[in-house]
């Protein structure tokens, strides 16, 4: 036993020894990194702030609109390189998306919070969710846009959050054609009561599946609606309250559980990560949104 | 470094100070740099991941949770962003492979006397490792994490890392048993 642990630190002197040995030219790549540091930060220094006009935005507290179901899940999603263009068939529809909005927050507003084992392993399938025809994503997709998902980045980006339905999903070889119906949009002052339909188009392999439910951040960019971030699964809804994100997503990450999806493609990337909360009450990531 | 210490520095980060993200890269790069070469093998994209990383960690400081266990977070960041190069440029997938996983028969029979080699270098000793050994002896030797942590980390059952572990270390002392630590 003496030797096992004699010869195991002796091992570790050398492993570190070997680290600092093979490491490549530190202070040179610290002062590519200061560099990039400060490049970014002299961008982030130039931005204009971003004002919001809305035309029918409803001063609404956000906090009455849990949801407490959010994500996505994966699958799904869309948006791609592409770009979500609200199509002029935008309409508005106050009923449908008050019908809607109360619709989700009688699933989500249970006075007994439900308590979930962080090391537990759910598995997709045994989630409430809505059923689908979908067919899976085409395999030859390829995801463009950012690679890396940082939550707080994709708030910064965000103009709005859209609570959506799939209502179709067209798949081709070179990506997605969807049709969602838009139960509410958010705006950073409030909620919009505007409803409609509008199409995504998408090359990722993230596909959201018809009739599910999604929340997706949105870009506005001369007057069109992009996905902020492509390169992930969207949020989606169950239909019992509960929320799929992946783990990026670390607002969401209280009182949530592993979700393993039994069934993945060679571009299911993101399904080793996915997250389920059986509540979720997006006050935490609208406010982190808010304010940043 | 302790978790109090790296909460002192992420605030510093906070503030604008690259002085804090200055001394967990002095702390970690070196390690963040061969964890990110356990799993994408390439010198220069390790090294290009790496600064990635540490830009990350100055675009995320406000994400961390104090005492939430640095070593934990920044392993799990790293591992995610070598994966998704790899998954995303190269189109190459990294896993313990299902049959990877630890069986107690397996225990004693992976490692033969056949397969010691002696008198060689200890960076030849660690080439005869395969990946996942080397993130496991890197995550274990390197950062200090304890197996619970590393089996977190990884998302692999403890018995599958430390079985891994022991495979990784017996190979270790049995390859340089004659070379640069006996020797």
């Amino acid at each position: 036993m003496a030797r096992d642990i004699r010869d195991i630190k002796e091992i570790k002197d050398q492993y570190k020894q070997h680290i600092h040995d093979t490491a490549p030219d530190m202070d040179k790549l610290w002062n590519r990194i200061e560099s990039e540091i400060d490049k970014k930060e002299n961008v982030s220094a130039q931005q204009p702030n971003i004002t919001y006009s809305r035309t029918n935005v409803k001063q609404a507290n956000v906090k009455k609109s849990i949801f407490t179901a959010m994500t996505a899940a994966a699958a799904a999603i869309i948006i791609a390189v592409g770009a979500v263009q609200m199509s002029e068939n935008l309409r508005t529809g106050k009923e449908n998306s008050a019908a809607d909005f109360d619709d989700i927050n009688s699933r989500t507003n249970t006075s007994e919070s439900i308590k979930i084992d962080p090391d537990e392993i759910l598995n997709y399938s045994s989630l409430e969710l809505s059923s689908t025809s979908t067919a899976a994503y085409k395999e030859d997709y390829t995801a463009y846009g950012d690679e890396y998902f940082v939550e707080k980045n994709v708030l910064e980006q965000t103009d709005c959050f859209a609570d959506v339905t799939v209502l179709k999903a067209d798949l081709t070889a070179s990506g997605g054609n969807y049709t969602l119906r838009v139960n509410e949009l958010y705006s950073k002052d409030g909620h919009d009561t505007q409803t409609g339909s509008f199409t995504v188009k998408s090359s990722t392999p993230y596909i959201m599946q018809e009739n599910r439910e999604y929340f997706i951040p949105l870009k506005k960019e001369s007057g069109k609606y992009y996905l902020v971030f492509e390169n992930a699964p969207q949020i989606e809804i169950t239909l019992d309250g509960g929320a799929v994100f992946q783990n990026g997503w670390n607002s969401l990450d209280e009182n949530s559980c592993s979700v393993n999806k039994e069934e993945l493609g060679k571009n299911d990337f993101y399904y080793d990560r996915m997250r389920y909360c059986p509540q979720k009450d997006l006050t935490e990531l609208i406010e982190s949104w808010k304010n940043t | 470094m302790t978790d109090n210490e790296f909460d002192f520095r992420i605030q510093l980060i906070l503030n604008k100070d690259k002085n804090g993200l200055r001394e967990i890269y002095n702390a970690y790069g070196r390690l963040i740099y061969q964890q990110m070469l356990s799993v994408v093998k390439s010198p220069q994209d390790a090294e290009d991941l790496t600064s990635d990383f540490f830009l990350r960690l100055w675009e995320t400081a406000g994400m961390y949770r104090q005492g939430s266990g640095h070593k934990r977070y920044l392993t799990v960041m790293a591992r995610n962003m070598a994966i998704d190069f790899l998954r995303k440029r190269k189109h190459e997938s990294y896993t313990l492979d299902d049959d990877e996983v630890f069986h107690e028969e397996q225990a004693d029979s992976r490692l033969t006397d056949d397969e010691v080699i002696g008198g060689i270098s200890f960076k030849q000793a660690l080439d005869t490792l395969d990946p996942a050994e080397k993130e496991i002896i890197n995550l274990r030797l390197g950062f200090e994490l304890t197996f619970k942590e590393i089996s977190k980390t990884l998302g692999k059952p403890l018995g599958t890392v430390t079985w891994k572990y022991r495979q990784a270390i017996s190979k270790l002392k049995h390859t340089v048993k004659e070379g640069s630590i006996y020797g």
